[in-house]
């Protein structure tokens, strides 16, 4: 039979489960674990063991010290990270197959009375092919009895377990990336990445960051500390850093040790535009409308500004959904407007056609996009489908929509037409005294009785000279006239 | 000792649990990671309402099935070292609830509230139950 040997990390937990591993498991199971009271719990939580396959692992002790019975399932899992160190699971069927090829169980389901203790026994069977170590997870459920509410509770409690083949197996890490992100005001957070390269269980050492400015002075420098990397797997270890820094240049450097020997470094540059203020690209869209005539496509419209500190991209995207009487949408069109590297402070005009031929009803035009910070926001506009508008309607509809510049327009129409007639009266009085003038020039008149009153006076033939030695015409003498009016002298009195 | 408890406290009732209100409620967890400052607690629907409280089997003819919107779930701790990432919306998956990287956990106590948006148009019988079991896992 193999005998298991445990090694961990950090060193004090190797110790420690060095030393359960040299107890026998019915000295675990003597001592009580707990001396917590109203628990359901297990112990150990986690193991590194260094052995072959077909190892009896040391038992889970499970006890309950709560006043409730405990109905309790124990299956084991195979273990993912993701990138807060968190471990994850799934539980298809194939994945819980291959879970218990690695890892048997048992009892895998039994009550625990309230004070109740159980011990159940692990033993690794086999690893894959080509694996030299793996991460394997013991899930003890727990459900206490007599649950009735609308929200119940199921605790699981994930017991890890670090399995390797004994020998030199290959240690290494390196970091992926180093990114500093703002984090709350006046808080910078920097996050260098590690993935564990190597084929072992592992963590990173002796972790540092150090902030040099441009002038290449350190200006902050802090230690960080590692945890546990499964092979493969990549991990973020956030590091706040709430010195204040001034507006410059900066460059970041992480540094760390991974497997013996190794040191391994990584630098990125980066600018603050404020104290501890880092270029923050932010994105708003406003003036969100949308329209739409009977028969046409909708016509949306919008803003998409840049209003942070640094250039930002977004995708805009456009949903056209037909709102039913009954409530219910139904999307009619989208559209994916991309916007890249805006620059601080500009903006760019949407101006979009969707869908075709809308019917009479209620429609509305949504806009999504996810901000530069993750966030998601959602516009929505409202609208229905108009019918189009006749040549007068259109010309009332610009009348009462620029009324102050009509108003100005018929003024200055007003004022240009009360000008013209002076002028032409002006012009017209001007002629008449031309012809007064002409008139006079050429000769003393008498009205022409049978002429219009007002009509133009044609100048009369002139008569010829009286001379002293030319005989008078032989004319009757004038007869005297009878006393007539005054209108009659001018216009005759219609009796003649 | 590496040790671990995860432990529910009293039932949770969700008050103002009708259409057109957001019931919620307030619960417990008590927990421990001795030796292990590192932890994770994350929680999820394992059963079919996958997130949604989900109608009893009886007496509920003529309600909706499950709800429209799944419950929102927020755990906060008054340890300064405990990270929250804020109110999750419940589903099938596991979601991180609260976490640490250097805070060790004695028998400390995580507040765990609920909401449920209910819409005015859901349809929910007079009688009926509504019920959900939130799995809660401690790394």
């Amino acid at each position: 039979m193999n005998r298991a040997r445990s090694t961990t990390w950090p060193r004090a937990i190797l110790s420690l489960l060095l030393a359960l591993a040299a107890f026998p498991p019915a000295a675990t199971a003597a001592a009580p674990p707990f001396a917590l009271p109203g628990a359901f719990g297990l112990t150990p939580a986690r193991r590194h063991v260094v052995g072959t396959p077909g190892t009896a692992l040391t038992p889970t002790t499970v006890v309950n010290t709560s006043s409730s019975a405990y109905r309790v399932t124990v299956f084991p899992v195979v273990l993912t990270q993701d990138l807060t160190g968190a471990f994850n699971f799934t539980q298809t069927p194939q994945a819980n197959a291959a879970a218990r090829r690695v890892l048997r169980v048992g009892p895998d389901q039994f009550v625990l009375p309230p004070g109740g203790e159980r011990q159940v026994a692990l033993r690794w069977n086999a690893l894959p092919p080509g694996v030299s170590s793996m991460a394997m997870g013991v899930v003890f459920q727990g459900v206490a009895e007599h649950q009735s509410g609308p929200v119940n509770v199921v605790a699981r409690l994930l017991s890890v377990n670090f399995l390797s083949l004994p020998g030199a197996i290959p240690i290494s890490g390196r970091f992926t990336r180093l990114v500093g992100e703002q984090f709350g005001h006046g808080v910078l957070r920097f996050l260098p990445r590690v993935q564990n390269t190597g084929q072992r269980v592992w963590a990173p050492t002796r972790g540092h960051l150090v902030i040099r400015n441009s002038a290449g002075t350190t200006v902050f420098h802090t230690a960080w500390t590692g945890d546990v990397i499964i092979p493969g797997a990549q991990r973020d270890f956030p590091i706040d850093v709430t010195q204040a820094l001034p507006a410059g240049s900066y460059t970041a450097t992480a540094q760390m040790n991974f497997g013996p020997g190794s040191i391994e470094t990584i630098s990125t540059p980066f600018t603050l535009v404020g104290p501890n203020q880092l270029p923050t690209p932010t994105i708003a869209v406003h003036s969100f409308n949308a329209t739409a005539q009977l028969g046409g496509p909708a016509t949306v419209t919008g803003v998409v500004a840049s209003v942070g500190t640094a250039p930002a991209s977004v995708t805009v995207r456009l949903t056209l959904v037909k709102v039913d009487p009954d409530g219910t949408q139904r999307s009619l069109a989208t559209a994916a407007l991309p916007y890249l590297n805006l620059a601080p402070g500009s903006s760019r005009r949407v101006s979009r056609q969707m869908g075709g031929n809308l019917a009479l009803g209620s429609y509305e035009a949504i806009a999504t996009w996810t901000a530069p910070d993750g966030s998601t926001h959602t516009l929505e506009a409202s609208f229905s489908a108009l019918a189009g508008r006749s040549l007068l309607s259109q010309f009332w509809f610009l009348v009462t929509k620029h009324v102050k510049l009509v108003v100005a327009l018929l003024v200055l129409l007003l004022v240009a037409v009360t000008a013209m007639a002076l002028l032409l009266k002006r012009r017209q009085r001007d002629l008449e005294a031309e012809l007064d003038d002409v008139i006079g020039v050429a000769g003393p008149h008498r009205p022409d009785p049978s002429g219009p009153p007002h009509g133009p006076r044609l100048p009369r033939t002139p008569r010829p000279p009286r001379g002293p030695s030319s005989p008078r015409p032989t004319e009757p003498p004038p007869v005297p006239a009878p006393e007539r009016s005054r209108a009659a002298d001018r216009w005759g009195d219609g009796n003649d | 000792m590496l040790t671990c408890t995860l432990t529910a406290g009293p039932l949770v009732a969700l008050t103002n649990f009708a259409p057109g209100h957001t019931a919620t409620g307030t619960g417990a967890l008590t927990a421990t990671t001795l030796l292990q400052p590192s932890w994770t607690l994350q929680a999820q629907d394992t059963g079919s309402g996958a997130g949604h409280m989900v109608a009893a089997s009886t007496g509920c003819a003529g309600s909706d099935a499950t709800l429209a919107n799944p419950l929102q779930v927020k755990v906060t701790s008054g340890l300064g070292s405990v990270n929250s990432p804020g109110t999750i919306s419940l589903s099938a998956a596991n979601q991180t609830v609260a976490s640490a990287s250097s805070q060790i956990l004695n028998a400390d106590t995580l507040t765990t509230a609920y909401s449920q948006v209910i819409p005015a148009n859901e349809q929910m019988r007079t009688g009926c139950v509504y019920s959900i079991t939130v799995t809660y896992t401690l790394q």
